[in-house]
């Protein structure tokens, strides 16, 4: 009925090697986990060669795959681990700054109104947002994760997830506002 | 509703009767909320919480399409079940239609319409605060920034010249091999099927490889053979290489085409430099501690007064426009 079952149906069915249930999953996140990918490291050939190493990997070892609740929760946190490991090694340093990730362009806002200004606005407020909150707002509302399903993957609790969550989304108002009283 | 259990944020995101009062639907169990909602203020606070994690961003979400999808999928399988060499033909079907676009590129050529226009030049040229895409006669697709100029002699519109900064993407001519060449002030650059940008401001002329293969004959001196994801900044004044690397986070080079100027971790100082370059304006600054600053986050390449009243609001700057001049107090 839900995702959450029929996903677990799937991962049940993959363990015991059924290659379609490995079609189905991977059917099912591809296209969301490329794009949360582009938008943490903005390499398209970057993120296509994770996701293909990963998916690989889950059928080679699905015999070795523990019991998971959130199968998308498990593969985007598998996937940004695997993205920055990669990061480390391509740039040799063990830090990776992700102040330049999750940067919002307008024509990814939808117009209210038709506004194009709006749109530039918006997205320039989100964009100076911190990049964490840039990316649970990408998480949450763009790739559609539950909060449950964000705390899980970025291992931090769901009152962190909400709260930062709110925190970002009542500075964008307070922002708004601001700039609705000047005009 | 008989007795009134205290409610959570976690549990209202969730409940469906709640997002419909968020909606404003108009059936009992919202009307419930908005009961609720006007008399008990204990209530009205989490409400409102909660209302705001629902409502969220409005994205237009788009993601990469199905047959991008399908072709990586096909990647997987045959890497999993190598043993089946069937793939190799279903590629070959695929270049069916490059033929034809060959044969029907031929039957044009071959009518002799281009004669027409042979020598004269064309030009495009964009103003400040302006973008253009123009799609080139060979099919090739270039995204020009503001204050650029591309230019090619009609009857050869795969050699153009170009000043400012470009975004081409350049359409592959296999069945003739001929090359596409961009020429800078700086170098020239030779491609064979790609996409990369190309910024020739500030007497250099930087170059990064989005994705095929392109080689920058640089005048008199070398030529170097680029991979996708590299990034080389040459200065002809100069006469020296001034960056050659893996591009740290290539969209941002590009963010121009989307209309975001990316402040990259910039000093308002250099900021207010990049605007300049932008919107062709005079900038002034008055406070030295203002001017260290640090900036990060996109704003608007295309709208000034957008682009200021961002920056005023996310970063609280005490700036303003007069007279041409952009003023930072």
């Amino acid at each position: 009925m839900d995702n959450i079952n029929v996903d677990q149906e799937s991962w049940i069915l993959l363990k015991q090697g059924d290659q379609k249930a490995l079609s189905r999953i991977y059917h099912r996140y591809y296209a969301s986990l490329h794009q949360y990918g582009y938008k943490l490291t903005g390499d398209t050939a970057l993120v296509e060669d994770c996701l293909q190493e990963m998916f690989l990997y889950m059928y080679e070892k699905r015999q070795t795959l523990g019991d998971v609740t959130y199968i998308r929760a498990y593969l985007f946190r598998s996937f940004r681990r695997r993205l920055l490991k990669k990061l480390r090694n391509q740039r040799r340093s063990v830090y990776v700054s992700m102040d330049d990730s999750w940067m919002v362009m307008p024509n990814e806002l939808e117009a209210l109104d038709h506004d194009e200004n709006q749109r530039k606005m918006l997205a320039a407020l989100i964009n100076g947002l911190s990049p964490r909150q840039r990316e649970l707002i990408y998480l949450r509302y763009y790739n559609d994760l539950s909060p449950r399903e964000i705390a899980e993957m970025l291992s931090i609790s769901y009152r962190a997830v909400i709260n930062t969550l709110y925190k970002a989304m009542v500075k964008l108002r307070a922002h708004r506002d601001k700039l609705e009283d000047i005009e | 509703m008989a007795k009134r259990k205290s409610i959570k944020v976690e549990d209202l995101i969730e409940d469906h009767t709640f997002l419909q009062w968020v909606k404003g639907e108009n059936n009992p169990q919202a009307q419930e909320w908005e009961y609720r909602y006007h008399n008990f203020p204990s209530d009205r606070k989490v409400m409102d919480q909660a209302k705001i994690l629902v409502e969220g961003i409005p994205f237009n979400r788009r993601f990469i399409s199905d047959q991008k999808v399908e072709r990586a999928w096909e990647d997987v399988t045959n890497a999993l079940d190598a043993a089946s060499k069937e793939q190799a033909t279903k590629t070959f079907l695929k270049s069916d239609w490059k033929i034809a676009a060959a044969i029907l590129f031929i039957v044009m050529a071959g009518t002799g319409l281009y004669a027409i226009f042979q020598n004269s030049e064309k030009v495009y040229q964009t103003a400040f605060g302006e973008r253009l895409e123009v799609t080139l006669p060979d099919g090739s697709q270039v995204t020009m920034n503001t204050n650029s100029t591309l230019r090619y002699v009609r009857n050869n519109p795969r050699r153009v010249v170009m000043t400012g900064e470009i975004y081409f993407d350049i359409e592959k001519k296999p069945e003739t091999g001929e090359p596409f060449i961009v020429q800078t002030p700086d170098l020239d650059i030779q491609v064979l099927g790609t996409e990369f940008n190309v910024n020739s401001r500030l007497k250099k002329t930087e170059v990064l490889l989005d994705e095929g293969s392109i080689e920058l004959d640089i005048k008199e001196k070398e030529r170097i053979r680029m991979a996708p994801g590299d990034f080389v900044s040459y200065s002809s004044l100069e006469n020296r290489i001034l960056e050659q690397q893996k591009a740290k986070k290539p969209e941002v080079i590009t963010s121009w085409k989307d209309g975001v100027l990316l402040l990259d971790s910039v000093s308002v100082a250099s900021a207010l430099l990049l605007l300049e370059e932008t919107y062709n304006i005079e900038t002034h600054i008055e406070n030295s501690e203002v001017a260290e600053k640090m900036l990060i986050g996109g704003v608007p390449n295309d709208n000034l007064e957008t682009c200021v009243a961002a920056l005023r609001t996310i970063y609280n700057l005490d700036i303003h426009i007069k007279n041409d001049t952009l003023m930072v107090r």
